[in-house]
């Protein structure tokens, strides 16, 4: 197996056939999504990173079950969130998940992007906040689309919800966002 | 070209305070230590209901015989005979909460429709099962929609988001003297269940049971499209049905 490296269809058909290190090269590069997808869910990062890995596992078994002709991401993150509302569900608890800004926002000293320039760390929580603020079913589409940069078909699979769905609630869910927010000055909202 | 407020969340998405994936290795033991074979068996009995199942509809109901082939096609969908309906539903059946259309639109998580032909329901439910939420709604017998015995109520009509598990099934258990055919609903397969009550059981995503008998003890047609799970229960035959699942269209 030297040479070229393995493509996610080459890495996908062995793990289909029982390959746990094609699996693990599979899921190497979901693992950071796939724990966001968990911890939307659960609210906790321990629960969070026990979820991703039993969901993997599971995966791992459904293997067999994947169709080549489907994408693995979403099939990935799909079992992913299924295990998490298991765990939800069993540990009782509703809790509402609030997301939360990094201390240390901007990584590595890296030099500003533009749009950091124009949006300040005050306006940055105001807008977190009025994400953690919408109702479950538009923040669920607003998180993964945005947050998690999933496309709307991802989001759709992930959610288990029609792409229409997926459009209507981001455009209703934006449309929120827009009035909650509408008292904020600067951020480039009169562009 | 994204809106201001687009840009704004995806900036914002850089400064959450995500979780970090720890080390894999314990996810490698795991999988190391879980033979592949361990699914296989885990889905024998499966596969062995589904022979039963088949074999049983062959003998008792000959309307299903050309419809077990397609049968077997729809997703998740399973059939059995249950040995006796009282059993395992039992006690009364609650629609959910009476709600408005607005308030049952805001309470699922997709988009809902409503038959055209047949003018406003005349009351509409909201439940909690499965959990992504279900609405229900009802319309009063009508010249060409009677009502069945003792409910006052023509046409029930059920939208729920089919949210199964990956191992998740969805049966339908039949008495032997109901038939269960595949039928064309706008371009979905679906089914066709007739005669004695019957039950319905399936899994939702959280991993919770659900069942549930006919509502009207009438008949059901029952069909997925888009990720959304229909079911209309009428005193009817097939055309009426079907008719009232072609004027379905979305809520305003």
């Amino acid at each position: 197996m030297e040479g070229r490296p393995l493509n996610e269809q080459d890495l996908i058909q062995n793990a289909k056939s029982g390959d746990v290190a094609a699996f693990e090269a599979l899921v190497q590069t979901h693992r950071h999504i796939a724990l966001r997808v968990a911890f939307l869910v659960v609210g906790d990062r321990t629960e969070a990173e026990d979820v991703t890995q039993e969901a993997f596992v599971k995966a791992y078994h459904a293997m067999s079950r994947f169709r080549l002709d489907s994408s693995f991401r979403p099939w990935l993150l799909r079992i992913v969130r299924n295990e998490a509302l298991n765990q939800r569900r069993r540990r009782g608890r509703q809790e509402r998940l609030s997301l939360r800004l990094a201390t240390d926002p901007v990584s590595g000293g890296a030099a500003p992007s533009p749009e950091t320039t124009v949006i300040t760390g005050v306006e940055r929580r105001t807008i977190l906040e009025a994400v953690n603020g919408l109702p479950d079913r538009f923040r669920e589409v607003v998180t993964h689309r945005y947050l998690l940069g999933l496309s709307e078909a991802e989001t759709a699979a992930t959610l288990r919800i029609p792409v229409g769905t997926v459009k209507s609630r981001t455009a209703r869910a934006l449309g929120r966002l827009e009035h909650s927010l509408s008292g904020l000055s600067g951020g480039g909202r009169d562009e | 070209m994204s809106s201001p407020i687009e840009q704004a969340l995806v900036e914002l998405a850089r400064h959450i305070d995500w979780p970090e994936p720890s080390d894999q290795a314990s996810l490698s033991r795991r999988l190391e230590g879980s033979p592949r074979s361990r699914t296989k068996h885990r889905w024998i009995p499966v596969t062995a209901l589904i022979l039963v199942l088949v074999a049983s509809l062959l003998l008792f109901s000959p309307t299903a015989r050309e419809a077990v082939a397609d049968l077997l096609g729809v997703a998740g969908i399973e059939i059995r005979f249950d040995p006796d309906p009282a059993e395992v539903v039992g006690g009364e059946l609650d629609l959910g909460e009476a709600v408005t259309l607005e308030e049952a639109a805001e309470g699922v998580d997709f988009e809902l429709s409503v038959p055209g032909n047949l003018g406003p329901p005349d009351g509409i439910f909201l439940s909690d099962r499965p959990s992504s939420g279900r609405v229900t709604m009802v319309w009063e017998s009508a010249e060409a929609l009677p009502a069945s015995g003792d409910t006052g109520v023509g046409v029930a009509y059920s939208q729920f988001a089919l949210e199964l598990g990956e191992e998740a099934d969805f049966v339908k258990s039949v008495m032997p003297d109901t038939s269960v055919r595949a039928v064309e609903v706008d371009t979905a397969i679906g089914l066709w269940i007739e005669g004695a009550p019957h039950l319905i059981s399936y899994e939702d995503a959280t991993g919770n049971r659900v069942e549930e008998e006919t509502r009207l003890a009438g008949n059901v047609l029952m069909w997925e499209s888009d990720g959304v799970t229909h079911r209309l229960e009428t005193t009817v035959g097939l055309g009426p049905t079907l008719a009232l699942a072609d004027s379905l269209q979305p809520v305003d």
